[in-house]
């Protein structure tokens, strides 16, 4: 017997076999690790093999062995080895797989199980049709076709796709496919690995999404983001600053800050954030102004981080955002709070003025000094404020005099129309101009008013005292003078009186008009006088009508009050303005008295708190509404604000509206002077910052949400600026480069964490990933150094983030992995060496069992020949010498040589079953059961049996062996049926277990003991004795032989006298 | 080597090339009880049956054209094996017509191939059987012998 094993290193393998193993080792070449199988030559051999990941001549190794079985204590050694690598191929976690070029799978390992769910007995011969989507089938069949295109072949080709699993989902591979070609370049088959990516995917996907976010988040902030070298190079910047201050990022990015800002204000930039360097800072948070493209003062409120290395400034990171709108109406609010602030105050002074000038039985001496000191408190600046007035030679003053004055006003008091002084506020520091000048219009207009007060105020005294020399000189008197009898009738009118009468159509002797009457009907006394105004055309008198009762008339004293009539008509008017523009200001203001009285709240307060003004009369109401339980802290504090001598801002307090809603009100207030009883005034403003605050709040979540997402992506990730700095790294890509972050971000250069021989080829990639129409591979294993040198194997998934030049990188430690698959190959080879020994051993005992098996042919039966020639010679020279019993042994001589012939021959024929190659075709199983049967009517004639055959049994065999085999199996079913006189054999097949024929003959024979069955197919057993059925007991062996190469099975069943069936399987290939 | 019979040129000679003197004196008996009177030139190596053929050695005087009417050549032979002698028969213009069957205990495949690839005319395996071998022996010189016409002398050997 010879074990079909088989080398490349053995001689006289046949030609068949060799072309097998090399379609093997082609195959095998661009299946790194990978594992094979192959039907070779003459005998069926599976192949297994294994090659080095990596490939190269020097790692790959073949080892074949056949299907049928072995005995041989070494190849049962060499079976375990393959086991050991069967296992080893069958636990990977791919499935390998070899397709036909009809899409039909021909071989699978059994991890396809594992990730679809069909056994490999299911999975082998399906159609790959059969496991995808239409869809996904088209693609892949496109992506194989193409591999046909590929050169060299061995590059293969990888893609991923889906496939569908017993149970129906979508499970995403990974498929590495390769073409393999005969020798002569034409496509035998597919074959290929695939893996299940559902992990990888799912952690892909969740990559994509965090990225895509954090990016979208990146460019969609409304901030400006950007990042800066220490001397004020503009690294990075986001494209928010396009549409705050119309730069594209391009267009300044790489520049310095100077060029964007201007000298001075990159100096004031500077300023801001280096002294914070010098204080040793990491942040600082402050309010620049700038101008944006078209020139238009834009404000940012400026968040800035700075990156410390080694105690140095490295970079830094701000976030600006555009407060302009907000600033504005702040400047607004504030120019407007001061501006009624002054109002009030002009409005105060004039009334306190109203008072002072009534008081007209103090002398002027008095009144004049509280006038100055009202008009150095009423002014803008009253600290530096001080107020002048000059009468008759006499000088009053009040207020600061700290020093000459640096600017003054002046207007002149007139009496009758002739100057008799002046007014004048003085400044006793410079203030910033406005506009208009150091005084404002109001106040021109104002010290304007005041003087003609003070002028109407020194009128009147003279015109009292002239009223009375000129009641006793009434036509002297300038002003007219009228003297009414009893009845209402007009007696006497000076000059100026007839004029006035004139103007009404009266004459001296008429009666008066009936408001004057009503005057008189008053009952004025001396004491007592009544007043009246009369308007005459288009002057305004003011009468007093005072009776002299010793004449029985009453006199009526005039004075022409147009001017005085017209200065305060504008007064009032101008008061109404003011209280307008509190009422209707755009924003809720408050007006509150010391002690807690409201004055007023405007409509917007009402319309947003919903409270009527009636509802606050204190601001303890207002605060026991608004601010619920913290109604009396904010009382207390608003109490204080009487207190305060400038405004201040109180900042952002959250209150409550009549329907339940809660908005936050920033307030200012402001001190505005006191009302005339001594109270302190203030007032309050309030800005609703609602709708900014739950923006700000809402981006500040978005923020901590995306900056969450970045932490959490699964892989280290960093993103990659152009300069190949890393910008920004996660705690995982923390950890994987050994170093904090902060000493990471903005400082580490990427290439700093690639060992040296990668360098050239991954910042080739980093500059191909940004330049126009070129590419770089975005999924690649490359070797990683951490900053304490250790070196790491790292899978990276690089992308460049669309519309910038930052990427975003995101790695694997792959380390322990590829460990791993090192010791498994250093494994995998020590085991195909010991294969290798053990199969060369195995080749010399091949070899010597085929000179073995050749010499017996020859030598063995050469003597048997003699034997038996040379005893028939003597019993045909000698047949008188000899008696009966001599000729009868000379017989029973020639009988057992020639059995030892026919053993010989038999066990020659069962060791060549071994030794030859397997050739399948498809045979007609029926036909050639038919032939044998007819050799064997030929033979024996004088027999009559029924043979019954199946039609149509056709199968993939070797078409001799299986003609021995069945020659054998009918021939014994003819010879042991040989003593019946109705004699019957059958042929035919049912089905088995896994779909499988199973063929049978059937005999009615002599039949065996079941009890010996299991002898039935050993070689030389036999049942029966030699001279009831002969035969050399090697028939069965034979036909069990054939059957085993075949990869089918033979058994029999029996009882003595009652007939034998014999079944077997094949193997259909 | 010896002339077993007496020479009858016209019938021409059996060259029976065979190491083992028991298959010689087996088919001898074979040929006499097949009533085969040819004269029969044993050689007992390869190399022997090449001098008879090409008339050297111990038979240089013999004359090459007298060639043999078949040659039964067996195998496995000392010296030079049988299918050698056939490979060196076939390759020389005198003897490449020269019927020749392999005579052997072998059936092997892959001698049955390689005598037929070498150009042997027949192969017979020898049975053990004597009755069955004489019959082959007989078989094999009525066919040789009588039926089967040989190429002409130094007609077909001239090419």
């Amino acid at each position: 017997m010879r074990p079909s094993h088989l080398s490349l290193v053995s001689a006289g393998v046949p030609a068949a076999l060799i072309r097998g193993v090399e379609a093997l080792i082609n195959r095998l070449a661009s299946s790194p690790g990978g594992y094979a199988h192959a039907l070779c030559g003459m005998t069926p051999a599976t192949c297994h093999a294994f090659q080095a990941a990596g490939g190269g001549d020097e790692g790959r190794r073949i080892v074949g062995t056949p299907a049928a079985g072995r005995d041989t204590s070494q190849l049962k050694e060499e079976q375990r080895q393959l086991e050991h690598l069967r296992l080893i191929a069958e636990n990977t976690v791919d499935a390998i797989w070899v397709m036909d070029l009809d899409m039909r799978f021909t071989w699978v390992n059994s991890s396809v199980e594992r990730i679809t769910g069909y056994t490999r007995e299911e999975w082998t011969g399906s159609r790959l049709a059969e496991h995808t989507t239409p869809d996904d089938f088209e693609l892949m069949a496109e992506m194989f076709r193409d591999s046909l295109d590929i050169e060299p072949p061995s590059e293969g080709t990888v893609f991923e796709t889906t496939i569908i699993h017993k149970d129906g989902h979508a499970v995403p591979v990974e498929i590495s496919s390769r073409m393999i070609f005969d020798e002569q370049g034409n496509p035998l088959e597919l074959q290929g690995v695939t893996r299940d990516i559902t992990e990888r995917k799912r952690a892909a996907e969740a990559l994509r999404e965090s990225e895509e976010r954090y990016r979208e988040f990146v460019h969609s902030a409304n901030d400006i983001i950007y990042t800066l070298t220490p001397d004020g190079t503009i690294v990075s910047i986001n494209g928010a600053v396009e549409r705050i201050l119309g730069f594209a990022p391009e267009e300044i990015e790489g520049r310095n800050l100077e060029e964007v800002l201007g000298p001075e204000r990159h100096a004031r930039a500077k300023e801001q954030y280096l002294r914070k360097i010098d204080e040793g800072e990491p942040s600082s948070h402050y309010e620049f102004d700038l101008l944006n493209r078209d020139g238009e003062e834009v404000v940012l409120e400026i968040s800035t981080t700075i990156q410390w290395e080694d105690g140095e400034p490295v970079e830094v990171m701000g976030i600006a955002r555009d407060i302009t709108e907000r600033k504005r109406a702040e400047d607004e609010l504030l120019r407007r709070t001061h501006d009624l602030g002054e109002r009030v105050k002009e409005m105060r002074c004039l009334y306190q003025l109203a008072r002072l000038s009534q008081r007209d039985e103090e002398p002027v001496e008095e009144i004049l000094p509280e006038i100055a000191d009202l008009l150095s408190r009423s002014w803008q600046w009253p600290e530096v404020t001080s107020a002048r007035i000059e009468f008759d030679d006499r000088i009053f003053e009040a207020g600061a005099a700290n020093g000459p004055p640096v600017a003054r006003q002046s207007a002149p008091i007139g009496v009758h129309g002739a100057a008799v002084g002046r007014v004048e506020v003085r400044y006793h520091e410079e203030r910033p101009e406005e506009d208009e000048g150091p005084f404002a219009a109001e106040e021109r207009a104002l010290l304007d008013t005041v003087a003609v007060r003070i002028g109407e105020m020194l009128e009147r005294r003279e015109a009292e005292r002239e009223r009375e020399v000129l009641a006793r000189f009434p036509a002297e008197n300038p002003r007219p003078v009228l003297r009414v009898v009893a009845d209402g009738i007009v007696n006497y009118a000076n000059d100026a009186a007839m004029a006035l009468l004139a103007e009404l159509g009266l004459e001296v002797g008429d009666q008066v008009p009936r408001s004057w009457q009503e005057t008189l009907a008053r009952s004025p006394s001396p004491s007592h006088p009544c007043a009246m105004e009369v308007t005459a055309g288009d002057r305004v008198f003011a009468f007093t009508c005072a009776p002299v009762p010793e004449f029985g008339y009453v006199n009526f004293y005039g004075m022409d009050i147009t001017e005085q009539r017209a200065a305060e008509e504008a007064l009032i008017e101008s008061e109404q303005r003011f209280r307008r523009a509190v009422a209707n200001a755009p924003f809720p203001i408050m007006l509150h008295a010391a002690g807690g009285e409201v004055l007023t709240v405007n409509e917007v307060w009402v319309e947003a708190t919903g409270y009527a003004a009636e509802e606050i009369p204190t601001v303890g109401d207002w605060t026991e509404l608004a601010y619920d339980t913290d109604g009396d802290a904010v009382a207390e504090y608003v109490s204080q604000l009487h207190e305060l001598t400038g405004r201040v801002d109180e900042g952002e307090f959250v209150i409550r509206t009549a329907d339940g809603d809660t908005r936050i009100w920033h307030f200012h207030s402001a001190p505005i002077g006191q009302l005339p009883d001594g109270r302190g005034l203030a007032m309050s403003i309030a800005m609703d910052v609602t709708k900014r605050r739950a923006a700000e709040n809402a981006l500040r979540e978005s923020e901590e949400r995306y900056r969450t997402v970045f932490e959490n992506t699964g892989a280290a990730t960093c993103l990659i600026d152009e300069n190949r700095t890393i910008v920004l790294a996660n705690q995982g890509f923390a950890r994987l480069v050994g170093a904090s972050r902060d000493e990471i971000e903005g400082s580490l250069d990427f290439t700093e964490v690639i060992a040296p021989h990668e360098k050239e080829r991954m910042v080739g990639y980093h500059d191909a990933r940004r330049a126009p129409g070129r590419e770089a591979p975005n999924r690649y294993e490359f070797d990683f150094v951490t900053l304490d040198g250790e070196m790491r194997r790292v899978f990276l998934h690089i992308d460049v983030i669309p519309g910038t030049e930052t990427s975003v990188a995101s790695l694997v430690d792959i380390t322990e992995l590829r460990q791993a698959q090192k010791e498994l190959q250093v494994l995998t080879e020590e085991l195909e060496e010991r294969v290798r020994d053990r199969t060369a051993q195995l080749e010399a005992a091949n070899a010597e069992l085929e000179a073995f098996a050749y010499s017996v042919s020859h030598d063995l039966r050469a003597p048997l020949r003699a034997i038996d020639g040379f005893s028939q010679a003597v019993v045909e020279d000698y047949a008188e010498d000899l008696d009966d019993t001599a000729r009868d042994y000379l017989r029973r001589v020639r009988r057992a040589s020639q059995r030892m012939g026919s053993l010989i021959d038999d066990l020659l024929q069962l060791s060549r079953i071994t030794r030859v190659e397997l050739f399948r075709d498809r045979v007609d199983l029926s036909a050639m059961a038919r032939e044998v049967v007819d050799e064997l009517r030929a033979q024996h004639p004088e027999r009559v049996v029924e043979v019954v055959i199946e039609p149509d049994m056709t199968a993939d065999v070797d078409r001799r062996l299986i003609r021995t085999a069945l020659s054998n199996l009918l021939g014994n079913a003819w010879k042991y049926t040989a003593k019946l006189s109705e004699a019957k054999i059958e042929f035919g097949s049912q089905a088995g277990e896994q779909g499988r024929r199973v063929y049978r003959v059937i005999d009615n024979g002599a039949g065996f003991d079941m009890q010996y069955a299991g002898k039935l197919f050993q070689p030389f057993q036999r049942l029966h004795r030699e001279d009831e059925f002969p035969g050399t007991g090697i028939g069965l062996a034979t036909v069990r032989r054939v059957i085993r190469r075949h990869g089918g099975d033979v058994w029999a069943e029996g009882a003595v006298d009652e007939g034998a069936t014999f079944y077997f399987t094949l193997n259909e290939a | 080597m010896r002339p077993e019979e007496a020479r009858n040129v016209a019938d021409g000679v059996i060259l029976l090339v065979e190491d083992n003197p028991d298959d010689v004196e087996l088919t001898m008996r074979g040929l006499r009880q097949g009533q085969i009177a040819n004269e029969v030139v044993v050689a007992r190596d390869g190399v022997e049956a090449l001098d008879y053929l090409w008339c050297r050695g111990e038979w240089s005087e013999r004359d090459v054209e007298e060639a043999p009417a078949v040659v039964l050549l067996d195998i496995q032979l000392p010296k030079i094996d049988g299918l050698e002698v056939l490979e060196q028969i076939r390759s020389d213009p005198r003897t490449r017509p020269l019927p020749v069957v392999m005579l052997t205990s072998s059936n092997e495949e892959r001698d049955l191939i390689g005598s037929y690839d070498l150009g042997a005319n027949s192969f017979v395996r020898k049975p053990v059987d004597f009755e069955q071998f004489a019959e082959a022996v007989r078989q094999l010189g009525l066919y040789w012998l009588v039926i089967n016409e040989p190429a002409p002398p130094g007609g077909a050997g001239s090419d």
